[in-house]
């Protein structure tokens, strides 16, 4: 009896020690708070599944029709910037303190970090569409260039261009660098400059013709590599707003906002900014054809074209995300 | 021996019972009140109902994001203060100090840029200046020894009489 007593007592006393209430705080930051804003998606698929980035860490997969996200991993971090490598099924994600992120799109581990240089990150990364670099510039002003089938070794091209921040790599294996005032296309192969463009902005996609398409602040330029020349120059003509629940409780005020992305298909150009609109544009007129106002209530960030070319998607800042269906 | 069992688990019971109570009353102990006291903390952060940062205090403050990324303010350009959040995240003001040169500002941005500003320097002097873009902007000074008014539109200076030289 006298042992059993012993034996309830110890055991009520580890319960108790157990049960105790520690007051450890968890680590609070001062980024990584924002849990809706979607910072940038990429196609995974062919066409209906996406995956998308927030501020709050997560990397999730989203579906058409499914109202809910398929968490892929949370690292923990901002993420700013995601590409996909579809051959080895890698997510490549930018962060604010951890480099870059090689991500198993099927498990969510982590598989490898790029690292970058102390203190600083980058916004935005490219692939380019042979998969065979990544490449972009931290807030420092560093560039990188890193090699994936050279286990991801950093090719050194800061020394060749100083002073040019390297944006795209096209299907050739040319070096898109940004200057002041102008853009440097440098082929890595020969290893000098290919051509100088007398262009400023930010250049976001290159077509199969080698047409460059560029945003400015509130403007996308369209460069047209036959005749050497920025071909178009358009901005979104107005800015929705609306006052109330009403779809007619709207008011079109005569200004054109930042432009916070685009992107291009074989016969058309796609453009978004904080008026929280997608504009549709004939690419080769300029003619606007259709204008999508109604969907996001906050600013897109970013909007990708699904490969076969049929379908574009669109995130916002607050969480939202929308799948297009293109005629 | 069914009895024996019994008695040992009843004894259980009410051991259990006193510690989980006193863990309780406990627990309720360490809820404290504030209100009397004084917080000192490096940082706070106010967010909505959804948990978008509205309001941070701190020092120093975090770099500014920009629809879906962020920008950094730059080796001297750390601030500390409150910062006010739209509900998309973005920055659009605050009463901060720099931490180098030690000047005092207000801020009022847009989704895009910084707007106005009113600003005090360490050493002496005050400045206001509101601005759009393309060049537009006003500005208001005083130092020690003079005092400026400025305006430019389309980055032209404007004159105030047609025939100011």
């Amino acid at each position: 009896m006298k042992n059993n007593l012993l034996l309830i007592t110890i055991g009520v006393v580890i319960s108790f020690f157990s049960c105790s209430n520690k007051t450890e705080s968890k680590e609070q930051k001062l980024v990584a708070i924002n849990p809706l804003a979607y910072t940038n998606v990429v196609y995974s698929s062919q066409r209906d599944t996406v995956i998308v980035a927030t501020y709050s860490g997560r990397i999730s997969k989203r579906i058409k029709n499914h109202t809910k996200e398929e968490l892929i991993t949370n690292v923990n971090d901002e993420v700013y910037s995601l590409q996909y490598s579809k051959s080895k099924k890698l997510i490549f994600a930018s962060t604010l303190n951890s480099g870059i992120l090689l991500i198993d799109y099927v498990n969510g581990e982590i598989l490898k970090t790029l690292e970058v240089d102390k203190g600083a990150w980058l916004n935005t990364i490219h692939l380019s569409t042979d998969e065979n670099y990544l490449v972009g510039f931290d807030t420092k002003g560093n560039n990188y260039a890193w090699d994936l089938n050279n286990n991801y070794k950093l090719i050194d091209i800061s020394n060749e261009l100083p002073k040019a921040y390297v944006r795209y790599v096209d299907s050739q294996g040319n070096f898109y660098f940004q200057q002041h005032r102008k853009y440097i296309k440098w082929n890595q192969e020969q290893g000098k400059i290919v051509k100088e463009l007398n262009i400023t902005g930010r250049l976001v996609d290159i077509d199969k013709e080698n047409n460059l398409l560029f945003l400015g602040f509130n403007q996308f330029k369209k460069y047209n590599s036959d005749v050497d020349s920025i071909f178009l120059e358009k901005k979104h003509p107005y800015y929705l707003y609306r006052y109330g629940k009403k779809a007619t409780d709207t008011s079109r005020i005569k200004m054109s906002l930042k432009l916070t992305d685009a992107c291009w298909s074989e016969d058309k150009i796609f453009t978004t900014g904080i008026d929280k609109s997608i504009r549709v544009w004939n690419k080769k007129s300029g003619e606007l054809l259709n204008e999508w106002n109604n969907t996001h209530n906050a600013t897109i960030s970013s909007i990708d074209l699904s490969k076969d070319n049929n379908q574009l998607v669109s995130v916002d800042l607050k969480g939202g995300i929308h799948f297009w269906s293109i005629d | 021996m069914e009895t024996k069992f019994f008695k040992i688990l009843l004894l259980f019971n009410l051991l259990a019972t006193i510690i989980l109570s006193a863990v309780y009353f406990k627990k309720e102990e360490t809820e404290k009140d504030f209100s009397n006291d004084i917080l000192k903390v490096r940082g706070l952060v106010v967010v909505d109902s959804l948990g978008v940062e509205r309001v941070i205090i701190s020092s120093p403050l975090p770099d500014p994001t920009m629809h879906g990324y962020r920008i950094s303010r730059g080796e001297y350009g750390s601030v500390s203060g409150i910062m006010l959040y739209d509900s998309e995240g973005q920055e659009r003001g605050g009463y901060v100090t720099d931490n180098n040169y030690g000047n005092i500002f207000l801020t009022l941005d847009s989704k895009t840029q910084q707007n106005a500003l009113f600003i005090a320097d360490p050493l002496g002097g005050a400045a206001i200046q509101v601005w759009g873009r393309n060049g537009n902007k006003i500005s208001l000074s005083a130092g020690d020894e003079n005092i400026y008014l400025d305006l430019t539109k389309n980055n032209k200076p404007l004159k105030f009489k047609t025939d100011e030289k």
